[in-house]
């Protein structure tokens, strides 16, 4: 993407409000300068006044003048409170819309990628692009509203003297822009030998017995005083750059005053400006300066942050999982098999994570309805895979799933998942209430119907024991709950899905022998009305199914 | 022996004041020169008010050297500042690097050492800033201030006294306002990590998240914290932005107040018109120096926290070293006497300890972690010393010991090895610094570990990488034991030197240890028996007591512990 696209694309996330946004730009910066303005002018009706002795007119224009500058303040406040809401609104639409897909990214995403890596890279980036509405573009235009405003009424004012100094500050930009490149590559030199320092240090420390027993930590320290010495050194063309820079800036200041008094004395003889004007361009003049060297100097700035916008804009056309695997999905209706075959079976499913890999060929696997199968075998055989696959997470290579009559590729991902409640191994708990957690079976529920799905998961009790009862937060991945209790939440959550299969992965592997108990005494009560997949290692829950089904 | 009183980062900023000085004169200069140009303008502007005719040529010349003056001290007043800085920090940052080599190694117990590293990396890049920005500006626009002021008050001490009164009361406004707008910036941080909060939790539960199809209702909560933020927001916005245009607004009063009062003297006539546009003038650059020392003393002393840790650290004790440099005649190699340590007080890892290693012979200990094993190998190097009891080496005491020459007589093998981010060749040869190649390549073969290196794209040349990841822990291992040969120590250390390394690799290293070790005094530290068995004495230690000692076969027939740990590693 070209750069101007990606700040389109950037722009556009705000809408029609970026009309809005912009306009706040313009009238912050303006309002902005129109106040140093109005500063000058003070000065100049009372340079004037001192000059003329005419103190009459001068009360009425310095109360002009501060009322002017309230009003320019006023506007100022007003655009920069829309400005900063308005990049906030931004930043808003794009984390709800990044939040959007990255809960909608294909299972395997999260498995090929550590989440806390994604995470911690996008929310950087997110950071960086969000800084764009907030600062980074408007530093960038600013400087450029501002010297229009300043450059209009230096030019009423005496348009001889002000066309000098902005001769004279288009060569000092002209300097300051040559000078750019040679100091950005002494700079990234010096960071780089910063860099080897700071990395000596660590060595030292990190190998420190071996830096102590070996003359590797002489050698180190030796280095490490070479390239601090060539760091000096290194220095010192960016201190002849830094100085050049400073007595231009020096020179040049006092090259103006020159100019000034020169113009300035000569014009004010030959009747073209008054003293007053003279003080006032003067002080417009630096306010004016300060900013026409800042032209352009945002913009790498700028720059930079449209890059990690961009990254922001990939990910977010990273492909999201589809409605369904195959095809449109939705339709449900038109049943393969006569109702006599078993209500769940995996026909001929092949799957695998890699080619060289094969870890289902061909499989078949079918459970009756009111059915309890226990699943075993080793681990890493595909336990997991075969829940993952009956939860429609990864679409199946070859062969069929045929659900109730329904075949999986006649429906879509959400209708799958709705027909199943599904306990995992690691019980996940968000860090919200109780309450909340188990809503997540299924959002509409009551409370009432919340209190009844716990009290079957054999977690009511506990739960009334608790601080704030179901209003008690469970914590950071429902730390604050012991492994039996968490499971049984995440027992009570899949009861009040209420779907017609219930799909467990190892609930109890992780479980001391009471909560153990506890848990198969949930399930007990459950497989009577439901049709149950456990995958088990523990035999007291192997023993609670109808047939146990041995995995190769 | 700790120097409390001792301040290095003074020491060293001392030391190069001479550039310091000389930057606040070129300072004092060009601020001269600015306030001289403007006393010119008004002296040529009254000149010319009162119908005097103004010479042009006379004020040409008189502002050519004036801008020729500012040139030259503006360029040599940026390098003395620079020159100051870095200077400083040069110096500052040797005496860091020192100590770290010389650094009692106790202190990382109690520190660690990633918070020591991670600390003082970005504690000396803040004292850097305090040296390239905060003393420069801060002395300068201390300077700048006085010499404006003076000025002013040349002209008019009336003005200069409303002038000093002003200011100040405006900075102790300016203060109060800050602290309210820095308390708002905190409450929306909070907010914003909310939404981080929210993503994190739903991504780690990503899985039944998904299966229960709950996407649009944690959507929901994303969308409540995202508006909420914004609503947040404008409340923010409105009152820091008040605040924002009332502090612009009262810091121009002063500047209405001072010129309204020239102008009353310039009515009274104590004051010329050409006066009163100078003072104007120099009251705007006035204001700009004074106004930031204030700021320049915040943040600079934050940068003096920083300085005050990395003092700390060179406050703290080197390792005590003796002078000596050989030993002295004497059958053992290493002997401990009713030695003691503990690392933290009270708690005894070392108890009581006592044993002679022969110079020649080889002895191992044994026994389960936690028994001290690796202390005392801590001890024999001197990284830490017996809280009782006295341990010589050589037949020389070892308090008495230089303590680089003491560790040039023996060769660590240790368990973690750390290469260093340098070349294969560079760390083997870290051994000996003035090993040929030759010799570097024939240790390297007598470790095993030639023929791998050769087998690599770049040979010797190879990039270990950091911390050495790109290679396994066997190779690494015998890198260490090339090393180890190189340096051809009278005294070789093995720690667990087959620890943790698949079978085949534990024969070459085992191969390369026996090479190592004919003709010299070893100590093996062990896990796996097997590597133990021909030595000569094995000690079992527990506790920090050695509870058997004696060769393989005496301690077999002994049937106490060793005869135990035997059997069971037998069986598997």
């Amino acid at each position: 993407m070209t750069m101007w696209k990606l700040f389109v694309r950037t722009m556009k996330v705000m809408g029609k409000r970026c009309i809005i946004y912009l306009a706040a730009i313009l009238f912050m910066s303006a309002g902005f300068a129109m106040f140093s303005v109005m500063e000058s002018i003070l000065m100049k009706n009372i340079v004037d006044a001192a000059q003329t002795g005419d103190s009459k007119h001068m009360a009425v224009s310095i109360i002009g003048n501060i009322i002017g500058a309230a009003i320019s303040l006023l506007v100022y406040r007003a655009a920069a409170i829309i400005y900063n809401v308005e990049a906030k609104r931004a930043y808003a639409v794009l984390a709800k819309q990044l939040f959007h897909h990255e809960v909608r990214l294909p299972y395997t995403y999260y498995e090929e990628h550590h989440s806390g890596d994604v995470l911690s890279k996008i929310a950087y980036d997110m950071d960086r692009t969000s800084a764009i509405y907030g600062s980074r573009f408007r530093r960038t235009v600013s400087p450029l509203i501002q010297v229009t405003v300043f450059v209009i009424p230096m030019l009423i004012l005496s348009w001889q003297i002000t066309l000098c100094l902005v001769g004279v500050n288009v060569l000092m930009l002209l300097i300051n822009a040559l000078m750019i490149k040679p100091m950005r590559n002494n700079a990234k030199q010096l960071s780089a030998v910063n860099v080897k320092l700071t990395e000596k240090l660590s060595n030292l420390l990190q190998g420190m017995e071996q830096a102590r027993m070996y003359t590797a930590g002489k050698h180190t320290i030796k280095e490490f005083e070479e390239q601090n010495i060539f760091y000096e050194k290194k220095n010192n063309r960016k201190i002849l750059y830094t100085g050049f820079l400073e007595s231009c800036n020096n020179g040049f200041d006092l090259l103006c005053s020159l100019a000034f008094l020169m113009l300035g004395v000569y014009f004010i003889q030959s009747g073209y400006t008054t003293l007053g004007s003279l003080a006032a361009i003067y002080s417009l003049y630096g306010k004016f300066s300060s900013q026409f060297l800042m032209l352009g100097m945002y913009l790498p700035e700028l720059i930079g942050c449209l890059a990690n916008a961009q990254n922001v804009f990939e990910f977010m056309d990273e492909v999201e999982e589809p409605e369904a695997w195959y095809g449109e999905g939705g339709g449900s209706l038109e049943a393969e098999s006569s109702f006599d075959s078993p209500y769940i079976s995996m026909k001929d499913v092949t799957f695998h994570y890699s080619e060289d890999k094969p870890l289902l060929r061909d499989y078949n696997f079918s459970v009756e309805e009111g059915e309890s199968v226990a699943v075993t075998g080793p681990s890493g055989c595909g336990k997991t895979t075969l829940s993952k696959l009956l939860l429609s997470l990864y679409p199946v290579m070859g062969g069929d799933i045929i659900f109730a009559g329904d075949s999986y590729r006649t429906l879509s991902n959400k209708q799958i998942r709705s027909k199943i409640a599904y306990v995992p191994q690691e019980p996940y708990l968000f860090n919200y209430s109780v309450k909340e957690n188990i809503r997540i079976g299924r959002t509409d529920a009551s409370d009432e119907e919340i209190v009844e799905a716990a009290k079957m998961a054999n977690a009511h009790e506990f739960i009334l024991q608790l601080e704030n009862g179901y209003d008690t937060s469970v914590g950071e991945r429902g730390n604050r709950l012991s492994g039996g209790q968490r499971q049984r939440i995440a027992i009570a959550r899949a009861i009040l899905k209420n779907a017609p299969l219930l799909l467990m992965d190892e609930a109890t592997s992780a479980l001391d022998n009471e909560s153990e108990q506890l848990v198969n005494d949930a399930l007990k009560s459950m497989k009577n009305n439901k049709t149950v997949v456990m995958i088990a290692h523990r035999q007291s829950t192997i023993d609670l199914a109808d047939r146990i089904h041995s995995f190769e | 022996m700790k120097h409390p009183k001792h301040n290095y980062f003074i020491e060293c900023t001392f030391r190069y004041s001479p550039y310091l000085i000389i930057e606040l004169i070129l300072t004092y200069i060009l601020a001269s020169v600015i306030v001289k140009g403007n006393a010119v303008i008004g002296a040529s502007i009254d000149t010319m008010l009162s119908g005097g005719h103004v010479e042009f040529k006379e004020f040409i010349r008189y502002f050519l050297i004036l801008t020729a003056v500012g040139f030259i001290a503006g360029f040599f007043k940026s390098a003395a500042a620079s020159k100051f800085s870095i200077k400083v920090q040069t110096l500052y940052k040797k005496l860091v690097a020192n100590k770290l080599y010389k650094l009692e190694y106790r202190y990382f117990d109690e520190n660690g050492s990633a918070t020591v590293i991670n600390k003082m990396n970005s504690d000396i890049a803040e004292a850097a800033t305090l040296l390239n920005e905060s003393i420069p500006y801060i002395g300068a626009n201390i300077v700048g201030s006085v010499v404006y002021a003076v000025y002013v008050g040349q002209l008019n001490i009336r003005l200069l006294i409303l002038m000093l009164f002003c200011y100040p009361a405006l900075l102790f406004i300016s203060k109060k306002i800050r602290e309210k707008v820095v308390e708002l910036k905190n409450i929306h941080r909070q907010k914003a990590d909310a939404i981080m909060e929210i993503t994190q939790d739903a991504m780690a539960g990503i899985l039944v998240l998904r299966s229960f199809g709950a996407e649009e209702y944690f959507q929901g909560k994303m969308n409540r914290v995202a508006d909420e933020l914004v609503e947040y927001e404008e409340k923010r916005v409105r009152i820091s932005n008040t605040v924002l245009i009332v502090r612009k607004f009262l810091q121009w009063l002063p500047n209405i107040i001072c010129a309204l009062y020239a102008y009353t003297l310039v009515m009274r006539g104590s004051l010329s018109v050409g006066e009163m546009l100078t003072f104007l003038i120099v009251l705007g650059r006035f204001i700009e120096a004074f106004i930031s020392i204030p700021f320049d003393l915040v943040d600079a002393r934050e940068y003096v926290v920083c300085v005050g840790r990395i003092e700390n650290i060179l406050r703290e004790a080197d390792e005590p070293s003796g002078k000596e440099k050989e030993g002295i005649s004497s059958e053992d190699a290493v002997s401990f006497n009713n030695v003691s340590f503990e690392y933290n007080e009270g708690t005894n890892v070392l108890d009581d300890l006592s044993f002679h290693i022969p110079v020649g012979s080889s002895a191992a200990f044994v026994g389960g972690s936690g028994g001290g094993k690796s202390t005392i190998f801590h001890l024999i190097c001197g990284f830490y010393r017996p809280s009782s009891g006295n341990y010589s080496l050589f037949g020389r005491e070892f308090k008495e010991w230089d303590v680089e020459a003491a560790r040039a007589k023996m060769a660590l093998v240790s368990q973690n090895v750390f290469l260093f981010p340098d070349t294969i060749y560079e760390n083997v040869r870290y051994g000996r610094l003035d090993a040929t190649r030759e010799e570097i390549i024939e240790a390297c073969k007598n470790a095993r570990i030639h023929d791998f290196i050769m087998g690599l794209p770049k040979g010797y040349e190879t990039e270990v990488g950091e911390r050495g990841i790109l290679l396994s822990g066997g190779e690494r291992q015998r890198i260490s034991i090339a090393r180890a040969f190189l340096k051809d120590a009278p005294l070789l250390l093995l720690d667990e030197p087959t620890s943790a390394v698949d079978v085949p690799t534990e024969k070459l290293i085992q191969e390369a240890v026996d090479k190592l070790s004919k003709n010299k005094t070893c100590i093996i530290i062990a896990h796996r028996l097997s590597t133990v068995m021909g030595v000569d004495k094995i000690m079992v230690l527990k506790d920090g007591c050695i509870r058997e000692s004696g060769s393989h076969e005496e301690l077999l027939k002994k049937g106490g512990i060793y005869a135990a740990m035997y059997g069971k590693e037998e069986e598997k």
